[in-house]
């Protein structure tokens, strides 16, 4: 497998200016990511509420310019590309936002928004195009009848499926989804979560899952990023980082999740502020295993294929091992169960347990 | 759609009512005797002041002046001017295509102006060009109308001879003279509704760009132009279509100082005069008048919003 989209020490910071416009520091969104998705993986890309998540995902497809650092896509250096070259090559790469309300364009009908795409890159020959819209609809499981309605007609999991078959539309080797499930219904979230395991596994496509609920991922990802602060801490196979976090962030995570059995405390405390990150290592504020040198030193992000950033990892307890899945997860696995039609009624899930 | 139409419809009516009962209510407030100022020189002589009150209904119970005065106006009749021997509705007619020629000029100004300067400032948002469409935005809202129409005159007509500085010559009579008698008054009038545009303009087309399907369609690989006019534009149109009406409303409803300054015999100047005669036909029929053009105006505004915002459209 070659690596279809690589980072390299990606930094974007945005600027807070004071009332009269001054610089008055910086967000440290993303702070030196590095990070390789390969053709046909599901990465996730997990962390808690202003870590960076988000705009890491923007700065893969260039919808924001990274500060420094460089983004490859199929190979080709996405900064070099003239404008019009970049236009041409976002038919390849395509995003799912979290919010379906906001996500479709309110003056345009189901079938403008999927057509719009098709057009723009000459996809589909006109004649061909209502055929091509009504496919990617039942591809999305949306009768094609409906291609003639306004978004406003629509439930959100209904809109997040427009929003899929929009970004399904130019045939795009990447899909980034910015927490595409986050603002749904638990029992929508399955049904949409469902839908894209299907699609990313009959259309192979490269799939890059930004979220911060680690249930979804598990069902997901094939490889999970884990991000501190705009900075990676752990990174590696899906079954290792949520199985055997090394990283006491995850750790934390992973034991945050419903129905965990882990001895890992719960984080205390909030997040640092972004403006003025922490030194050294960025997590040393809420770390209970956290030393002077831990303030002092930068952890690298180190290992080959499952990697961390803590000057610990190798001498740090052995968190329990967790039963293969649990809680929330289990939860949601049995709601797709459901929906496919191929389990017992979830009602009563208490038997479980 | 239609049950919409007739219950908005219905709507309006109370309106008017009440409005009406406002109008004739108001001036009876106003000091003055109308009965004395029409007598003129003979102002002194009782017999003559009765005569007046009798033939006007003046000497009437309040109430009774008004059904009077509704009822006729119900089946079309607006009454006689007092002071000009003339029907209110015959002043209304003529003097309504001057007051919209001028709001129509004023308002296609305002547009021409307001829109673009709003988008622009929204694009090139906290650059040079935002600040400068700002700061004459800023400059439209806070001068008054009167001022710049004189500033305009001393310029363009005393200065420059370029235009006449007052009066008015019909459309129908010689075009391009007609523009040049409405141009400066409908610049003054445009200038201060393009700078209400401009600002709306700029705050919807803020919060269209901030939105999620402006990022999908730059996503999507649309053109920067094609991603604000296609996208954002459209949708940030709509409160600005709205408020476009009402604004449209107010200039149709006479600029009274700026009228006064051009001396352009339209609406202000009309309900100017009638009040300063207690001319009582003519205020309320200008008024009502008025009040039913705003009325009709809204209705349009809503019309157009339904046009224009799929989310209203059914049901």
């Amino acid at each position: 497998m070659t690596a279809l989209l690589e980072l390299r020490d990606v930094v974007k910071h945005f600027p807070v200016r004071d009332a009269l416009g001054r610089r008055a520091g910086a967000v440290h969104a993303v702070d030196g990511v590095s990070l390789a998705v390969a053709e046909g993986e599901v990465l996730a890309i997990v962390g808690e509420s202003g870590c960076g998540k988000s705009t890491l995902g923007r700065v893969m497809l260039r919808l924001i310019e990274p500060d420094s650092g460089s983004v490859r896509f199929a190979g080709e250096d996405l900064a070099s590309l003239s404008p019009a070259a970049l236009r041409a090559r976002r038919r390849d790469m395509q995003i799912i936002f979290q919010d379906p309300f906001g996500s479709l364009d309110p003056r345009m009908t189901v079938a403008q928004a999927i057509a719009e795409p098709l057009r723009l890159h000459r996809v589909v020959p006109r004649a061909e195009e209502a055929a091509r819209v009504a496919e990617l609809l039942r591809r999305v499981g949306l009768r094609p009848e409906n291609a003639g309605r306004w978004p406003h007609e629509f439930s959100g999991g209904q809109r997040q499926r427009i929003a899929i078959a929009r970004a399904l539309a130019s045939n795009p080797r990447l899909i980034i989804g910015d927490e595409p499930v986050s603002a749904l219904d638990v029992s929508v979230q399955a049904q949409v979560i469902n839908l894209l395991r299907d699609l990313i596994r009959d259309l192979r496509l490269t799939f890059v899952l930004v979220s911060h609920d680690l249930g979804v991922v598990r069902h997901v990802a094939d490889r999970v990023a884990v991000m501190y602060l705009g900075r990676l801490v752990e990174e590696g196979p899906a079954e290792h980082v949520l199985g055997a976090p090394r990283h006491p962030y995850t750790r934390a995570l992973v034991a945050a999740m419903p129905g965990a059995q882990t001895k890992t405390p719960p984080l205390e405390g909030d997040v640092p502020s972004p403006i003025a990150p922490p030194s050294g290592c960025r997590f040393h504020t809420r770390c209970a295993y956290a030393t002077e040198q831990c303030r002092a030193e930068t952890p690298r992000l180190e290992g080959a294929a499952h990697a961390v950033a803590c000057h610990f990892a190798a001498s740090l307890p052995a968190p329990v091992e967790r039963s293969a899945a649990l809680g929330g997860g289990e939860r949601l696995a049995r709601l797709q169960g459901f929906f496919r039609g191929n389990a017992p009624s979830p009602i009563g899930m208490g038997d479980y347990a | 759609m239609w049950v919409w139409l007739l219950r908005r419809i219905g709507q309006v009516l109370p309106t008017l009512f009440i409005l009406s009962i406002l109008i004739f209510g108001l001036q009876q407030l106003m000091p003055g005797d109308p009965a004395l100022i029409l007598a003129g020189e003979e102002r002194g002589d009782p017999q003559v002041l009765a005569q007046i009150r009798a033939e006007l209904r003046l000497d009437r119970p309040i109430h009774e002046q008004y059904l009077y005065w509704i009822g006729n106006v119900l089946t079309g009749d607006f009454g006689f001017s007092w002071r000009i021997r003339m029907p209110v509705s015959q002043l209304i007619l003529d003097k309504l295509p001057v007051t919209a020629q001028l709001a129509a000029m004023s308002f296609i100004i305002a547009v021409l102006i307001g829109v673009p300067a709003g988008i622009l400032s929204a694009v090139k948002r906290d650059q040079p060009a935002d600040w400068a469409a700002n700061a004459v935005a800023l400059f439209g809202i806070s001068t008054p109308n009167f001022w710049l129409g004189i500033m305009m005159i001393l310029f363009f007509s005393v200065e420059l001879g370029w235009l006449p500085p007052s009066g008015y010559v019909p459309l129908t009579e010689d075009f391009w003279q007609s523009i040049a008698t409405t141009i400066m008054p409908a610049f003054v009038l445009g200038t201060g509704v393009a700078s209400v545009l401009m600002r709306h303009t700029r705050a919807a087309m803020l919060t269209a760009l901030s939105q999620d399907y402006v990022r999908t369609a730059r996503a999507k690989g649309l053109r920067e132009r094609m991603v604000v006019w296609k996208h954002a534009l459209r949708n940030a149109l709509i409160p600005v279509v709205t408020l476009g009406a009402i604004e449209f409303g107010r200039l149709l409803a006479g600029a009274v100082l700026t009228e006064q300054v051009f001396t352009i015999p339209g609406f202000g100047k009309l309900i100017v005069d009638a009040v300063f005669n207690r001319d009582y036909p003519v205020v309320q029929g200008v008024v009502l008048a008025t009040a039913l053009i705003f009325v009709l105006l809204s209705l349009v505004a809503d019309l157009l919003y339904m046009a224009i915002n799929p989310r209203l459209r059914q049901a």
